[in-house]
Order: structure tokens, then sequence, then C-alpha cells
């Protein structure tokens, strides 16, 4: 068989060397083989083919006008595809480091913590940035739900090693790297890393899944300064100017919908967001988002999916558990916020309505639950906590 | 036989039972329905839970404050250490 070289194919397909070498690196290219440090590639090779161009993902353009390639980044999370076929598209893929990423995405998202972490344990380290930045922030939300918080604090620490060491200047790079970034601190409710460029440097520089995501991560933070108008104005643009369906993003702006609009007590709003993050995430089994964000979420898992879905929101709720202890562990100590431990998710999503100012009667509406019981709940939560009045119980309540 | 712990407030007396909790390892005081079935004081004041929805005849205990439950009410006298407490209001006095 004949061979050329790296230079040979990149000047032969018109792209970079760097790009050859890590198509090889990834299985792209059939029959390429490692020679020394570089790769040798079949005379008659293919050049891959872009996956997400094949996906119908519309491009992100550069300045300059310049399509931009983010191969590795999050790439379930970058994709649009119609709800029910994600492990379709992640089939379609070319085996490499991308597809494993694609399916670490699944296996989390899917809740199933354990896979995940499995899937990106040896790709922490990964030479390529968007392969190992992708796999710590999997890898840093895994172990959380899986109470492995060393595991956890290890890819925190290594995507903050990665930013402060960082010396890309250029603009892509940097922005991936700042997404990434942001989405350890914001959803862990820490503080932003200082080296972060501003949101509007950062924003156009990311291709649309990963866009809608740094969206979903700035509203989130809009909401926990308490700006519930701005963070709903934020989401419903960004959910507005999608062309295509991209449905992670889509399921995490749509919750971070339900808490703005539950702090604003607009429960019918809220509802309607909460139903079409369920129409999304149900038909691929997303449901890890909705365990993440239950105690965000007012009592609307209660109010809606419990009634309708009751083993799926068993699912969840012990998805919440688990995650939640886990983020409470990290949360904590690294904030010094105090927030709940040991109550039972009713307990904890009935405190928060009080805490809110919602009425006994009012929480009973809601949760479809007695009246009863929703003073048996608030002081089960009042007598753990040890607090005297719902004022009190805001310090515990993420509010 | 089963775990309860009695209080004398303002005369009265109340017996609440108790429940284990093990995830904090901690005895829970289990609240009757004090709407349902009130009991009063000898000076036929109603003895009410911290957390009951503010009622009608309720005023915040400082400008601004707000009021929404029993915790909140300025005529409202907690007793420690547990969520009871008196309603002081002429109005709910049993006559």
């Amino acid at each position: 068989m004949e061979y050329m070289t790296v230079y040979d194919a990149a000047q032969k397909w018109n792209i970079s060397e760097r790009l050859v070498q890590k198509y090889c690196a990834s299985g792209r290219i059939a029959g390429a083989e490692k020679f020394g440090s570089s790769w040798r590639i079949p005379v008659g090779a293919e050049k891959p083919k872009d996956q997400r161009r094949e996906q119908s993902a519309p491009e992100t353009q550069g300045k300059r006008g310049q399509s931009l390639s983010y191969p590795g980044l999050m790439p379930l999370m970058n994709t649009a595809f119609e709800p029910g076929k994600c492990l379709e598209f992640i089939d379609s893929m070319a085996d490499g480091l991308e597809k494993q990423v694609a399916l670490a995405e699944y296996y989390y998202f899917s809740g199933q913590p354990e896979k995940a972490i499995e899937q990106t344990q040896l790709l922490l380290r990964e030479s390529d940035k968007n392969i190992q930045l992708s796999a710590c922030l999997i890898y840093l939300y895994a172990n959380l739900s899986v109470g492995e918080i060393q595991r956890a604090r290890y890819a925190l620490t290594a995507v903050q090693e990665t930013l402060a060491s960082d010396t890309e200047k250029h603009p892509e790079k940097r922005a991936v790297l700042s997404f990434i970034s942001s989405a350890a601190a914001v959803l862990l409710h820490r503080p932003l890393p200082k080296e972060l460029p501003p949101t509007q440097e950062l924003l156009p520089r990311l291709p649309m899944g990963i866009r809608m995501f740094a969206l979903y991560i700035i509203a989130h933070g809009v909401y926990l300064q308490k700006d519930y108008q701005r963070s709903l104005g934020i989401i419903e643009a960004t959910l507005s100017m999608q062309t295509e369906e991209y449905p992670i993003p889509s399921i995490y702006l749509h919750l971070a919908a339900v808490m703005d609009y539950m702090s604003l007590k607009q429960v019918d709003k809220a509802k309607r967001h909460l139903l079409a993050a369920w129409e999304l995430a149900k038909p691929d089994d997303f449901i890890q988002g909705f365990g993440e964000h239950h105690g965000l979420l007012g009592g609307m898992l209660e109010a809606v999916i419990k009634p309708e879905y009751p083993e799926d929101f068993k699912r969840i709720i012990a998805i919440t558990y688990r995650f939640s202890a886990g983020w409470r562990k990290i949360h904590n100590p690294d904030t010094g916020h105090d927030v709940a431990d040991n109550l039972t998710t009713t307990e904890f999503a009935a405190s928060m309505l009080a805490a809110r100012g919602w009425t006994n009667q009012e929480i009973a509406d809601h949760m479809h639950i007695s009246l009863n019981t929703v003073k048996y709940h608030i002081t089960n939560a009042m007598q753990k906590l040890n607090v005297k009045n719902r004022q009190e119980l805001k310090k515990y309540m993420l509010l | 036989m089963e775990k309860a712990k009695t209080y004398q407030v303002e005369g009265a007396t109340l017996t609440i039972p108790l429940q284990y909790d093990q995830k904090t390892g901690k005895y829970m005081e289990v609240y009757p329905d004090f709407l349902e079935h009130p009991i009063y004081t000898p000076e036929g004041h109603p003895i009410m839970l911290t957390l009951e929805d503010a009622c009608a005849f309720g005023e915040e205990r400082s400008a601004g404050e707000g009021l929404i439950d029993c915790g909140s009410c300025r005529f409202y006298r907690p007793f420690s250490n547990t969520l009871l407490g008196v309603c002081g209001h002429e109005r709910n006095r049993k006559a």
C-alpha cells in the first residue's frame, strides 16, 4: 500500500497538519498508521467529513466569516437531533474519542453516572483540549452523583489548572475554556474564575448547541442573583432563536425557566416550561437534569411529573438524593453557605415554597397534598434545621 | 411505649408524640392539627404552630418584615425549643 505524510494529506485536503493528526488519532482516517511521532496515511484515504454538518447542525461563523470547527467539545450537547434519536446519532458517529465523549454525555444525561465515569476517566489528561475539558466536566458531575467527592474535586482542579496555565491566544479556544470553567463553577454555585473573558466576547465564538448551554449557565447565574426577569429574558430569547432543536441545552433552559417562574409565583408558565422540558427529555430518557434541579423547581416535579409518571418520578428523586448529597459536599465548604442537608425531597420542596412566602394552603394546592401533610413536612424540616420561623428557613434553601 | 414530650404552655398541658428520624438520628415532634382540634390555655387563647398561615387579624412584628405565618405576627407568643406558641389576639380568644 502506498502512503502519504501528514503534510501531504494536509496539502491535499486543504486543512492544517494538526487537524490531520487529530483525525488520525481519533481513528477517523481508515488505514492511518502511527509512524514514529507522526502518521502515515493511505494515499487513497478520504478526507473525513464534518460530522456536525452531516447532522445538519448549523455552523458557527467566525468574525471573518470563517467556519469554525469544535470536534470533541460536548458533541451531544452541541448537536441538533430529533428527540428519541440520540443513540441513533451516536451510532452514526465514527469510532474515536469524540464518539466516546458523546456516549459519556448520553450516560450522564440519562442518569447513568457510573458508566459516564468509566467512559471519561481515561480522557482526563487527553492532549486534545476539547476532549479533555469535556471529559473533565462530565467526570466532575458524574462523580458528584455517586458521592465520589475527591474525584469530582480532581476534575474541577484539572479544569481550573487548564484555565490558569493556558497561554492559548486563539479566541475560539479561549471561549471553549471559559465555557467549561463557567459550567464547572456556576452550576456548583461557586464564584466564577477571575480569568474569564466577558460574556459578549465568549458567546459569539461558541457553536450553537454549546452557546445555548452557555446561555443557560448565564441565566442560572442571573437567577442566583435573584434577577428572575432578566434570567427569563435570556432563556426565552435563546429558545426562540434556535432554528433546530438542540435537546440537551433546551431541556436545561426550560428547567431554568421553571425556576424563574416559580420564584415569580407564575405557576402556569412554570408548568408549560416543565412540560416542554419533559417532552424533549422523555424519549431519550434524559432525566438527569430534572434530578439536579429538583430543589430549585419549587415542588413542580411533585405537582406535574409525579402523578403522571410515578416510576420516572422515583428515578428522578433517586438522582436528586445522590446528586445533591455530592453537590452539598463541595458547595457548602467552598462557599460557606449552609444548604439544607438531611431533608427529604418533599420536605425541601415544601420548605422552599414556605420560605418564599407561599401559604400552607397554596403549597398544598400546588403539590396536590393535604394541608396537614404540608405542615407535617415543614415542621419536620424546621426541626431538622433547628429554625424557628420561615424567615430563618431561607438561608438553607438556596434563596 | 410511644415516646412523647409534655409541655406546660401558659397553663395548658400538652403531650406531643415524638417520632424517630433515622436520617438525623433525632426525635421529631409530631404536632396535632390545632385548627381542626383547637386547644386553649386556661385564659382562652389558642395554642398554635409557628408555621400556621397568618389569619385576618394578624399584624407584622415590625414594619416591612411581612406577615406570612403566626411566627411573623406580633400577637403570637412562641414557646421556647418547640414550634408551639400562643395566639394572643383578643379576636381569636375563646369566649
